[in-house]
């Protein structure tokens, strides 16, 4: 990894660029799923690879090759400066960076148990009784146990003479049920939707989980819900679990932050956002119980590191404080435009991929409440619980969630299971309206299918997120 | 140059004879996959070009079978150390895998069906013929005082699938697309087109429509939520129907009884006017010969006059519900909710113009594409989405004004059997990094709910 780094260094100071900088990196990966009993899918997978970034006459260029040796990186550098000369001959100002300093360093995810280290033997027991567990409910039609880990070593350099070692290693397990009856089809997953949750953990995260332990009240409610009465439509309160509510923290918020989509840099893609540079320290985003952060800092988070993939370093930065919008996610190339420097959120996925605005992880911030104390305070409304569809439109301001299952809240009480509910407002108007955050049961969730950009990213975040409240929102059934 | 001469092709076939020979020795069956991805793209925003970028991979996936059990590893190196050393660690991993009930080996070889999805002098495409097309668009974007972002991109992707049953194919498949948004101070427009050759992109035209659209967008009022009249054009028709495509065409949840399909095929479930099939073949999209099982690919028929006719079949999900492969093996890395689904979708265009359409609207709505589309219910295929690129209300047969983008959730079933008219040309489009296609015609529809709005 040094040597072919440094060599692309030195190759691309020698053909004159003004900045560059290479990652060079390992992949690893582990994933087994369990579908009814039967092995769906057992993989081992490697890879590695260079990604080389120049600037050249205004103009970025970005190359990345599977092959390590120095002619292939060489002609990489050569097709790297003409497509960034490429980019400078269609400008319209001048490219100014946020400044950078030289960094050296190394940073480890930190692991009890090295999942790699497991017996595939003990994994797989594992999954095999989360999903027994699962099939005692004979309406259980599909049931699906799955585990994924990787590793990824990466060596950064770049020609202001950083040197960044960065050994990342993400855990996640999960269990769903799918029940039928033959007229319907409900679903129940643990911890989540999307193949369970995630952790940059050692295998004691899986461990700590307790698939096998939550297998049962997973079927059956999945069951349960075919019998279940259709959620009632009409604006009502809405308390939102963690497992939802980390979602909505990252579509309605976490999105809106990208300063390169509020400067319309993914207008010809995935959008812009509602919250222009003008709304900066201005707008009231929501209630005044309402503060989001940024944090690459966090302990265990997916989107944890010591620098990012520019060689900036990892930091802490409010987005909305009392419920202002107080801050961006950006980098080196956007942050200048609205007179800041970089919140350090350039992410790449792997090697193959040129370094973009990214969420880290994106957090709600606990608040004042116990769980018990907002059901309990709560006259009526509708408590919701893990995802089932998402969509927002390209500003990130108009939305609708549907979730998994929900319960019909009365005298602050639970008092009977609904299925097929939605819910839907805008931005501003939903978080003006949250009046009661938990802090108890205030927790991680790792979202693996965070997609951006074009070639198309798809990028581990993680949200902290713990239950909520929300008055006078447009509840739905679909 | 026959394609299996290839400088690629050799290296490629090379690397699998040497996994087939390998693993002949260390299970009882073998197959690998191989998968190499050169991706080039020229990204521009606010007129100006924001990212340019080459990227280029190759994967080599391994799958073996040791007495009934699957194991399975990849990596993207090809020295016969890397390919040796994959091929034991698929091999280990079968040693713990609980034995398949159902897994025999691999397909056999079958006559491959010959199509040309290379395009060769798209390979060697530039940065700077690519910067130049985006130079194009800019200008004439910057000449109407509006904002231009999209990109312009191209793709070579090489495919090979061998295994020790005698499969051993190899194919190379390019792309090119270019997309534009141009945006004025309200309003947006949108327009692509998706070629196998770079040079027969129509960018010139692409950009004209959405500078039209654009400037149409300005002053959007907003329009009450409500069931409407709609004409989706070719984009938003062909939105819906890869929706359509992932979950009505889906064997799995079909035979299991949890599919839109299940119980239903051979019964007129869609417009009588609607004609949908998986159109590998067809020479003006992205044509395909074979699938991640290396069999054939081939025309099925799914809709045919509004009923249900076809499913598509991998090897093995078809052994196992007793029909034949219709040549949809999806890539052995897919996510595994990721289940088997049509590539080259097609909807039969029908005789109606767009022109014809509006005009004989008296009330609706012009939607040219869609944006976030989600799933709230997969049996019934209910979705939600936003429109995007351009929404338009039309009154006794014109366009009067621009519409702020509305929320839609409404059952695409119900929405296809509610067909007025279909348009008169089926246009192919193409999703992102993605080879799959969906080509499809304007559609004209009697209702079509739309439960919100957006503020823009």
């Amino acid at each position: 990894m040094e040597h072919i780094a440094k060599f692309a260094i030195q190759e691309a100071e020698n053909l004159g660029v003004e900045y560059m900088d290479v990652r060079v990196s390992q992949f690893i990966k582990e994933e087994i799923e369990i579908h009814n009993g039967e092995l769906e899918k057992l993989l081992y997978h490697e890879d590695q690879g260079i990604g080389i970034r120049v600037l050249v006459e205004g103009g970025w260029g970005f190359v990345s090759t599977p092959k390590h040796c120095e002619q292939e990186v060489r002609k990489c550098i050569v097709q790297a400066i003409e497509l960034a000369k490429a980019s400078g001959s269609v400008r319209q100002e001048n490219l100014a960076l946020s400044p950078i300093e030289k960094a050296v360093a190394e940073y480890r995810t930190s692991l009890k148990r090295d999942p790699f280290d497991v017996p595939l033997a003990e994994k797989m027991e594992l999954l095999e009784q989360a999903n027994a567990a699962l099939r005692v409910q004979p309406e259980v039609t599909v049931a699906k146990s799955m585990m994924y880990m990787h590793r990824e070593e990466k060596l950064f350099l770049n020609s202001v003479g950083s040197h960044i070692y960065q050994e990342t290693t993400v855990v996640g397990a999960g269990i769903q049920a799918i029940a039928s009856d033959g007229k319907d089809v409900q679903v129940r997953s643990y911890p989540n939707t999307f193949q369970g949750n995630f952790q940059q953990s050692g295998y004691e995260y899986i461990e700590g989980l307790g698939l096998v332990d939550e297998a049962e009240r997973v079927a059956q409610e999945a069951v349960q819900l075919l019998q279940a009465d259709d959620c009632p439509e009409g604006v009502q309160t809405l308390i939102l679990h963690g497992s939802q509510l980390a979602l909505q923290i990252h579509e309605s918020c976490g999105h809106a932050v990208e300063l390169d989509r509020a400067l319309g840099e993914e207008s010809g893609f995935v959008g812009e956002s509602f919250l222009t540079s003008d709304c900066l320290d201005h707008f009231q985003y929501g209630s005044e119980i309402v503060h989001l952060t940024a944090d690459a800092t966090t302990e265990g988070g997916v989107g944890t590191y010591l620098y990012d993939d520019e060689g900036i370093a990892a930091q802490r930065t409010p987005l909305v404080e009392d419920g202002k919008f107080v801050g961006y996610l950006s980098g080196r190339d956007t942050a200048p435009r609205i007179h800041k420097e970089s919140s350090g959120a350039m992410r790449a996925v792997g090697w193959q991929n040129v370094p973009i605005v990214r969420m880290t992880n994106v957090h709600l911030e606990p608040g004042d409440f116990t769980v018990d104390e907002i059901i309990s305070t709560t006259e009526s409304g509708i408590y919701m619980e893990g995802i089932k569809s998402w969509s927002i439109d390209d500003i990130r301001y108009n939305f609708q969630f549907g979730c998994e299952i929900a319960w019909e809240i009365r005298d602050g009480k639970r008092i009977r299971m609904l299925k097929n509910p939605f819910y839907t407002s805008n931005s501003p108007e939903f978080w003006s309206q949250c009046d009661a955050i938990a802090h108890d049961d205030w927790q991680l969730w790792g979202v693996p299918n965070c997609g951006k950009g074009e070639p198309f990213q798809t990028i581990f975040v993680s949200h902290g997120a713990s239950t909520a409240r929300f008055r006078q929102v447009q509840i739905g059934v679909s | 140059m026959k394609i299996q001469e290839h400088t690629v092709a050799k290296a490629f076939l090379q690397a699998c004879d040497f996994v087939i020979n390998t693993g002949q020795g260390l299970a009882d069956h073998i197959a690998c996959f191989l998968l190499g991805d050169q991706h080039t793209l020229t990204r521009y925003a606010n007129n100006q070009i924001i990212q340019n970028v080459r990227k280029q991979d190759h994967t080599m996936i391994v799958k073996v079978i040791l007495s009934g059990r699957i194991g399975m590893a990849s990596c993207n190196q090809f020295d016969e150390q890397t390919l040796y050393r994959t091929v034991k660690q698929a091999v280990e991993l079968a040693k713990f895998a609980p034995i398949h009930p159902t897994v025999a080996g691999f397909p056999e070889q079958e006559i491959i069906p010959q199509v040309n999805g290379c395009d060769e002098a798209t390979e060697q495409v530039t940065a700077t013929e690519m910067a130049k097309m985006v130079e194009m668009i800019v200008s004439k974007s910057v000449a109407n005082h509006l904002r231009a972002a999209g990109a312009v991109q191209v793709q070579v992707m090489d495919q090979a699938v061998a295994n020790s049953s005698g499969v051993r194919v190899y194919g190379r498949r390019t792309k090119a697309e270019v997309h534009a948004v141009v945006l004025g101070k309200t309003g947006s427009g949108y327009a692509s087109d998706t070629k196998r050759s770079f040079y027969d992109l129509q960018a010139e035209e692409v950009v004209r429509v959405a500078i039209e659209k654009c400037q149409l967008s300005e002053g959007a009022i907003e329009l009450p939520a409500g069931d409407y009249p709609v004409i989706l054009e070719q984009k938003a028709t062909a939105e819906l129907l890869s929706y359509l495509g992932v979950l009505a065409f889906n064997p799995v949840t079909y035979h299991q009884g949890n599919g839109f399909l299940s119980n239903r095929m051979g019964y007129r479930v869609l417009s009588e006017q609607l004609s949908i099939s998986e159109d590998p073949l067809g020479k003006e999209g992205l044509p395909d010969g074979f699938d991640w099982d290396g069999l054939p690919k081939q025309k099925v028929s799914l809709i045919q006059d509004g009923v249900a006719t076809g499913m598509i079949y991998d090897d093995a999900i078809g052994k196992k519900y007793g029909c034949k492969s219709t040549g949809n093996a999806k890539y052995p890395l897919s996510p595994s909710f990721m289940e088997i689904c049509p590539s080259h979708l097609h909807m039969e265009a029908g005789k109606t113009s767009r022109a014809d359409m509006i005009a004989q609207m008296e009330r609706g709505i012009l939607i040219t594409r869609f944006h976030y589309v989600g799933v709230l219910h997969s049996k019934e295929i209910l979705l939600t989405g936003m429109t995007r690129g351009g929404t338009f209300y039309i009154e006794n047969g014109k366009i009067v004004s621009p519409v702020k983008n509305l929320r839609f959730t409404e059952k695409i079933s119900s929405a296809f059997n509610q067909v007025v008219a279909v348009g008169d040309e089926s246009k192919l489009h193409s999703w992102p990094g993605s080879m799959s296609t969906v080509k499809a015609p304007d559609l004209m529809l009697s209702t079509f709910h739309f439960n919100g709005a957006a503020s823009h």
